[in-house]
């Protein structure tokens, strides 16, 4: 990830370190207004059941303590939030005061209250106590983490033992010809549409070379595992396109 | 370990298809989303055998969730054929209904019997639901109709029953009738009482022959 120079990738260009995380706070500040529309219009909903199969594998009951990282607009934390119940708890974070706010004000609209509390918080040096939570999701966000392997580092110390990690993200499809089909959809029809909607091409052209840039399925899987996670085992969705990775604090 | 591939995508829209419709429909009864507490957090698993498919019904507040896969014990579960959840679910006698149908239920059986207590006062307000779409007067043309419809359909069911169960009995004699039936089951334990009672003083004869 990083070279001599200090250096990190941002999308296919190389920038250093200290500036990926500006650059990517720029992108979703940029598309955060219309970040739901722009999921269902690019994934055709398909997201929507992405992230209902991670809920599935999640195992939350009620009264659990969940943290969703990286949770923009609320899907899951609004999920969670009805099945831990009153006596549960769901903390939705997210680095960017954007996709927070629109977050926030998502869940509220929908009742979501109580139980759910938000934080803008970096991956890397989760501000929570050790052991805290039984579930910690992150959805389409780990790979615009600049130091991933710190990240999970910060996460599997705010689990509980015990407590599962999942990880959403988009892969590598195991089918070649669907990897042609998908790269062609990625790099010429997404700028596309998320300029026509989002009025920003360039943010969605970095979100594609952002997937490319991420951990195929096995590395991901290890980089689990070299932090410290047990039971790691990942599910591929689509094709592959999406990958679930789930991990368990020993 | 090697990936899992869920191949799911399809049943996970069903579910969520199904689910939607059926939260949007017990919005118009809210006296049953409000009996739905009684179930809050409980889970009950569906598993049709044949082929071999599971459902998982989260009960969650004044809402139901169907899930594909769920990480933890059901509360209750309960499986069978296809046929088998139809019987249960047409079944008259909700006490013989279990029994009867063929399902195995495992764990707690009181979930079901929530349920079945909950589904028997279910009463959906579709014109409600239609009028939203249509308008008042449109939604309560279509409700008559529909009542109507019900009612006759209701009716002619009964009647063609009674029609077929007096034909095959009295007309045409190929089955017996329920109080013939009753009598010979009635027969048969008689005989069955008397045939025990006879061995059991065989065998008293038979002691007292050998002291």
């Amino acid at each position: 990830m990083t070279d001599q120079q200090n250096t990190t990738h941002f999308g296919f260009q190389q920038v250093p370190v200290q500036e990926k995380q500006r650059k990517v706070a720029d992108v979703f500040h940029s598309v955060a207004a219309r970040y739901d529309l722009m999921n269902d219009l690019l994934s055709g909903g398909i997201h929507r059941l992405w992230k209902r199969f991670t809920i599935e594998v999640s195992g939350v009951r009620y009264g659990h303590k969940v943290l969703d990282i990286a949770g923009g607009t609320g899907d899951l934390a609004f999920k969670f939030s009805r099945l831990v119940g009153e006596d549960g708890q769901v903390v939705l974070a997210d680095i960017n005061s954007s996709m927070l706010n629109v977050g926030r004000d998502r869940l509220i609209d929908r009742g979501a209250v109580g139980n759910v509390q938000f934080a803008q918080a970096n991956a890397e040096c989760l501000p929570f106590p050790d052991n805290t939570f039984d579930c910690i999701t992150i959805a389409f966000g780990l790979r615009n983490v600049t130091d991933k392997d710190k990240a999970l580092r910060s996460m599997l110390r705010v689990l509980k033992p015990g407590g599962r990690l999942l990880v959403l993200e988009f892969s590598k499809p195991g089918n070649p010809l669907l990897g042609k089909a998908y790269d062609n959809y990625s790099f010429h029809v997404m700028p596309v549409i998320g300029k026509a909607i989002a009025g920003d091409a360039d943010s969605y052209r970095y979100l594609a070379e952002s997937i490319r840039m991420h951990p195929d399925q096995e590395t991901l899987k290890s980089m689990m595992q070299d932090a410290g996670f047990a039971e790691c085992e990942f599910y591929n969705m689509t094709g592959g396109v999406v990958a679930l990775h789930k991990g368990v604090k020993p | 370990m090697p990936a899992v591939n869920t191949g799911s995508t399809f049943k996970a829209s069903l579910l969520m298809a199904l689910e939607s419709a059926i939260n949007n429909s017990l919005a118009y009864d809210p006296a049953t989303q409000q009996s739905l507490h009684q179930l809050d957090g409980k889970v009950l698993h569906i598993a049709c055998t044949v082929p071999s498919q599971s459902v998982y019904v989260l009960f969650v507040g004044n809402h139901v969730e169907l899930w594909s896969l769920f990480e933890s014990s059901p509360d209750t579960t309960l499986s069978g054929t296809p046929s088998a959840f139809l019987a249960l679910w047409r079944a008259r006698s909700k006490t013989t209904a279990l029994t009867d149908s063929g399902i195995t239920l495992t764990g707690d059986s009181a979930v079901l019997q929530q349920l079945q207590q909950i589904s028997a006062t279910l009463d959906i307000d579709w014109e409600a639901l239609i009028a939203e779409h249509t308008g008042d007067v449109i939604a309560h043309q279509l409700g008559r109709f529909a009542r109507g419809a019900n009612a006759w359909l209701h009716t002619a069911r009964r009647e063609a029953e009674r029609l077929m169960s007096e034909f095959l009995q009295f007309e045409s004699n190929t089955v017996p009738s329920r109080h013939e039936v009753q009598g010979f089951c009635r027969d048969v334990d008689d005989v069955q009482l008397r045939v025990d009672r006879l061995q059991a003083s065989i065998e008293q004869f038979r002691k007292s022959r050998k002291s």
